[in-house]
């Protein structure tokens, strides 16, 4: 097991299955964990350190997704392996568990597996998400050396289509069936749209029966080329927004899938009396930006979240992201949040909901503007 | 109000566990967690709290520290309750 000291005591990894556990003081120091200074006062409210980092091994990307949230191209970035093992040596070393690699398209490098190699031998789980676009039985077996991969995938051709403006639901299909063929443990990405939110659970049937293990559900955002009009055009409607819980719980009864969330859909959960008890207890989160979450760009750069702008910190300022003015005003937006964050029983979780959404629909520390609660409570002003 | 997704029962944790994340982050762009537990009881839980009670049992449990990133710093301010669970 690895470990990491925190004021309330520590985090703890599993590897089988996989977890992370947050485990009091007397519970750490039981297990062998010396707290230090970090035990010596009250508990603090943010981590000493983000528990998982998104790297981006490459800007590069042909594909010209219409609503890319890095604005990807052919010409974009590409980091050499010897800056990205050094930055992963820098997010081993802030204790981070787990690296996240992504792009542009992380398939156009032919050093993945010696990326995983390097990143396992620093003791990091390192995931790997791709469009599938290149992938081959031969890349497959190299991606094998990652712990998970996941298949950005949308649904069927023209769900797929919809959303992205180019058709690879094929390449997405074929690179699912590559890697669970292969015995990776693969799941898909799917991104929620007003155009494709009602075939979501066929997108899921399909994807389960390639082999996909697990299924995230993602908010769109609005980064890169998914701004303005776009995001406008593709964002759930409020109706659809209500209807995002009650598909999680007929997705969550399949039982034959893993179902994850992202960070930034916990606002939708307003609009259901779902328990923050239990929500706390199995660990889901929500806006995490710049504390439990980081992400590391192609040109080296830290930022709160990968649709964040870069901050003014390198990967070796992982445990002082509060340094930096704009990451330190995002870790303490959930402290300032306005009604009707503030009264709501999942304010300590949700944080006060996206904030790349509420700094581009009205400002940094507004609430979030798609929020259900949010928009009944503006509907009654 | 009664909503019909709200459940209560989801297990509880071994003494000391402040929360569990299970799985992987396994996602380029978000943070991403795990929701099957809040939505059917038992779905996740199982398999990780048999292995978190049988790992978390014994006295010194071989621990690797995570990080070798010099004093933690306990100097910035900011809301949450993180890890508390």
């Amino acid at each position: 097991m690895r470990a990491r000291a925190e004021s309330f005591g520590a985090w703890v990894r599993l590897d089988e299955p996989p977890a992370l556990v947050a485990v009091d003081r007397a519970l750490a120091a039981r297990l062998g964990v010396d707290g230090g200074a970090l035990w010596a006062g009250e508990v603090l409210g943010d981590p000493v350190a983000p528990l998982e980092v998104h790297v981006s091994v490459t800007a590069r990307c042909g594909a010209g997704c219409k609503g890319c949230y890095l604005d990807a191209t052919p010409g974009g970035e590409q980091p050499t392996l010897a800056a990205i093992k050094a930055r992963l040596t820098e997010v081993a070393r802030a204790g981070v568990f787990t690296v996240a690699i992504g792009g542009g398209e992380p398939l156009l490098r032919d050093d993945l597996a010696d990326i995983a190699a390097y990143a396992r031998s620093l003791g990091l789980a390192a995931v790997l998400t791709t469009s599938g676009f290149g992938m081959t039985e031969e890349r497959a077996e190299q991606l094998a050396s990652f712990a998970q991969v996941n298949v950005s995938y949308d649904g069927g051709p023209g769900d797929y289509d919809r959303v992205r403006g180019v058709p690879g639901a094929a390449a997405a299909e074929r690179a699912i069936a590559m890697l669970a063929g292969r015995g990776v443990r693969v799941g898909v990405n799917v991104l929620l749209t007003r155009a494709t939110f009602e075939g979501v659970e066929r997108a899921v049937d399909r994807a389960v029966s390639l082999g996909a293990r697990e299924v995230q559900l993602l908010r769109v955002k609005p980064a890169g080329r998914a701004v303005g009009l776009v995001y406008l055009d593709a964002r759930l409607t409020a109706a659809q927004a209500r209807e995002v819980v009650p598909l999680l719980g007929r997705l969550a009864a399949r039982g034959d899938v893993v179902v994850r969330v992202d960070c930034s859909m916990l606002p939708f959960f307003s609009a259901h009396e779902l328990s923050p008890s239990a929500l706390a207890r199995y660990g889901v989160m929500g806006c995490e930006a710049g504390r439990h979450l980081a992400a590391v760009t192609a040109g080296g750069a830290v930022a709160g979240c990968s649709f964040m702008a870069p901050s003014s910190l390198g990967a070796d300022g992982l445990r002082r992201l509060g340094a930096d003015a704009a990451l330190a005003a995002t870790r303490g937006h959930a402290s300032r949040a306005p009604e009707p964050c503030q009264s709501c029983t999942l304010a300590s979780i949700c944080r006060g909901g996206c904030r790349v959404v509420a700094s581009h629909l009205d400002h940094a520390d507004a609430a979030d503007p798609e929020c259900p609660r949010v928009l009944a409570s503006r509907s009654r002003c | 109000m009664n909503d019909p997704n709200r459940r209560d029962d989801v297990p509880a944790l071994p003494p000391g566990v402040l929360s569990i994340r299970p799985g992987l982050g396994a996602n380029c762009s978000s943070l991403g967690s795990v929701i099957d537990i809040v939505f059917v009881a038992g779905a996740v839980s199982g398999a990780v709290l048999v292995a978190l009670t049988a790992a978390l049992s014994g006295e010194g449990a071989l621990i690797e520290p995570a990080s070798d990133g010099g004093e933690p710093r306990g100097d910035e301010a900011g809301g949450g309750d993180a890890g508390e669970g």
